[in-house]
């Protein structure tokens, strides 16, 4: 195992500090967000700090909700269903 | 006209394809990246104007229109033909060298094309040439996957042939020009359907994610740069401001993540984004303004260069793993540390993420659209965005390299070649140094802005890192739910393989029958006269003919074992030759001409 490698590693233990570290950053981004704004919002909502915030977390919650629990169960077949494999 | 300013980039391409098998030693794979370097040579020292003009059955033919949109695509072509063949360096089989190098070369010859017959005598050739980087994985898999891309191909080619065909006869010109937005010729419709599948336009795209991940891990690389971004190329230069793209290009971006969502196959996953990101290009063109179009055509250079390399990325884990499965891999990080790495700078690009190319691309298409007050468009390429971090920035590496399981030493990895890393490096340089200083790649913009877009503000850096980081922390809530899982997501080639059956059915029952109502008539009345006749003619070939004929019957025979050689009843033989008369007999025009 090279240094890159070990490095990586030895980072699997630390995954408290890097989940902490993650928290603190988004943190940090929104709060900067009350000071920092678009000069032309383009949807009228994205004018209220935290917008974007929430539109990421909100659409992609409910994307992987959505797809995961209810079209997959739909559409998801045996992995040779077409016999080609 | 001044020639000698232009070097064809696809030149270099064939003759490689050309030299390749009678080459012999074992040094041949060095030439490989030299028609590349040749090619970005040629890109930088053409200068623009009409150049290789040829006389056939009395029609002009361009074959080297060199303007601002061209250039931009013929250099990023070339960029990108360096690492792949850097990449593919190793590969021992020529076949898929000599199908790569006709693919991009017919890459070549469409950017370049100035009217519609040149256009489609490459555009197919590129359709051959990529059906070869399927079928030449040589599984029962691939080789039916790419039957089906083919068969799919010759039919976006044909709908391309009908449309150029109908337009010469009532315009009377091949020449490639924009089209009028709105007007609703129907050649005009034609053509544009048989861009679209070449573009991967939903519902036209189940092609891409049923052959790309069944290509071989060299041949993928190439294909997911070049048929997609020759289709965004034609239609930036014929379709711009055409309505129902911009429609088309935000239902392409939504569709492509959300199957992307719940696949399992890392290269699936990555085919499905092609399918999103191409969107927002055909978005792009459709809005048709010139900032959305310059921002079409900084997406296609950039997409190029991070699609190449997570197709580079994911092809190490095929090649080291020797599976591309997400639910088979994981816990590989410290195994493989500058794949992920590399792929890594990979993932953040197409995400959008400040630092890297997708960041002054993705943003300029989507402050386009907003700008052209096209808020449905807008919103739709935010919500792709959302879900291309979820799916290629995160879900994709977790899955592969981590997975939340142990670092897994058991398995035995094929080391990867040196030459697939400098591959990587190549486009990962690249990706980060055009994020950094955009103006290396703005400066080749085709379309005048009168305000420059700025990409490296502090509101987009902020907004972006919003958008990411909140789209992060949604897949670290949901991770147990969007852990990917064997099967097969049905998509719309439901319905083209159900056609591809009936057809088949169609064609298959009455030969069938017809085939054994004739064995049986051959059986009771054809054999006994044929009896009758056999046995007078041994009488007399016995007694007359043995001494004379025996010479020639050995030429006979000579003679027909060539022919039941090359008609062995495998598709890939019979598109092989068909290809090879084809450049035959387009080298011969172009010699005589």
């Amino acid at each position: 195992m090279n240094g890159l490698g070990a490095f990586l590693e030895r980072q699997r233990e630390l995954r408290g500090a890097w989940l902490k570290a993650l928290y603190g950053v988004l943190a940090a981004l929104v709060l900067l967000n009350l000071f920092v704004g678009p000069h032309e919002p383009h949807f009228g909502l994205d004018a209220y700090p935290g917008f974007w915030a929430l539109f990421g977390l909100v659409v992609g919650v409910l994307m992987v909700v959505i797809m995961k629990r209810v079209v997959q169960p739909v559409i998801v077949r045996r992995e040779d269903h077409y016999g080609d494999i | 006209m001044e020639t000698s300013s232009f070097i064809h980039p696809a030149i270099g391409f064939l003759a490689l394809a050309a030299v390749l098998p009678f080459l012999r030693g074992k040094w041949w794979n060095w030439l490989l990246p030299a028609p590349a370097v040749l090619a970005v040579f040629a890109v930088f020292t053409m200068t623009p104007g009409d150049h290789l003009t040829l006389n056939w059955l009395g029609q002009t033919l361009l074959l080297g229109r060199v303007d601002k949109l061209s250039l931009v695509f013929a250099q990023v072509f070339a960029v990108m033909s360096v690492a792949g063949m850097l990449y593919a360096m190793h590969v021992k089989d020529r076949g898929q060298h000599i199908a790569a190098a006709l693919y991009v070369s017919g890459g070549f010859g469409c950017v370049f094309a100035g009217d519609y017959l040149t256009l489609f005598v490459f555009w197919e050739l590129m359709s051959i040439g990529s059906t070869f980087l399927v079928l030449l994985n040589r599984t029962r898999e691939s080789v039916l996957a790419g039957f089906r891309y083919f068969l799919y191909h010759t039919a976006g080619g044909l709908l391309l042939l009908a449309g150029l065909l109908i337009r010469y006869k009532a315009l009377g010109t091949w020449e490639f020009t924009p089209m009028a937005p709105g007007s609703a010729h129907l050649y005009e419709w034609l053509i544009l359907a048989g861009f679209c599948v070449n573009a991967a336009v939903v519902p036209l795209h189940a092609w891409l994610p049923d052959a790309y991940p069944r290509g071989t891990v060299t041949g993928s690389v190439f294909m997911c740069a070049y048929t997609t971004k020759t289709a965004v190329y034609v239609l930036a230069r014929g379709f711009a401001g055409w309505e129902i793209l911009a429609a088309a290009g935000t239902v392409m971006a939504v569709y492509g993540v959300l199957y992307a969502c719940i696949e399992n196959n890392a290269r699936r996953i990555l085919s499905y984004h092609i399918v999103s990101q191409v969107g927002y290009m055909v978005a792009g063109i459709g809005v048709g303004t010139a900032m959305t179009l310059n921002g079409a055509v900084a997406h296609a250079y950039a997409h190029i260069l991070y699609k190449g390399l997570l197709f580079m990325g994911t092809g190490c884990l095929l090649y080291a793993a020797g599976t591309a499965k997400l639910d088979k891999l994981g816990g590989l990080a410290a195994r493989l540390p500058w794949v992920m790495v590399l792929y890594m700078v990979a993932a953040l690009s197409i995400s959008g993420m400040p630092v890297f190319n997708g960041f002054i691309s993705k943003t300029m298409t989507i402050t386009g659209a907003a700008e052209a007050h096209r808020t449905l468009v807008a919103l739709g390429l935010e919500i792709a965005a959302v879900g291309t971090f979820i799916s290629v920035g995160i879900k994709l590496p977790y899955f592969a390299f981590w997975g939340g399981k142990p670092t897994d030493n058991d398995r035995v990895l094929a080391p990867i070649p040196w030459n697939m890393y400098a591959g990587m490096s190549v486009l990962a340089v690249l990706c980060i140094l055009q994020g950094v200083a955009p103006s290396i790649l703005y400066a080749y913009l085709p379309f005048e802005v009168e305000h420059p877009y700025v990409p490296w503000s502090v509101w987009h850096v902020l907004q972006s890192l919003l958008l990411l980081g909140f789209s992060g922390l949604a897949f670290y809530l949901l991770r147990k739910v969007i852990t990917p899982h064997e099967g097969l997501n049905l998509d719309v080639d439901i319905a083209y393989r159900a056609v591809g059956t009936g057809a088949l059915r169609f064609v298959c029952r009455p030969l069938a029958f017809l085939d054994d109502r004739w064995t049986e008539a051959y059986r009771t009345g054809g054999l006994r006269g044929l009896m009758g006749i056999a046995l007078g003619s041994v009488w007399f070939d016995r007694r007359a003919i043995d001494g004379v004929v025996d010479g020639s019957a050995r030429t006979v025979r000579g003679i027909g074992g060539l022919g039941a050689r090359t008609q062995n009843g495998s598709l890939q033989d019979y598109l092989g030759l068909a290809a090879f008369f084809a450049l035959c007999v387009f080298g011969l025009v172009w010699y005589l001409g």
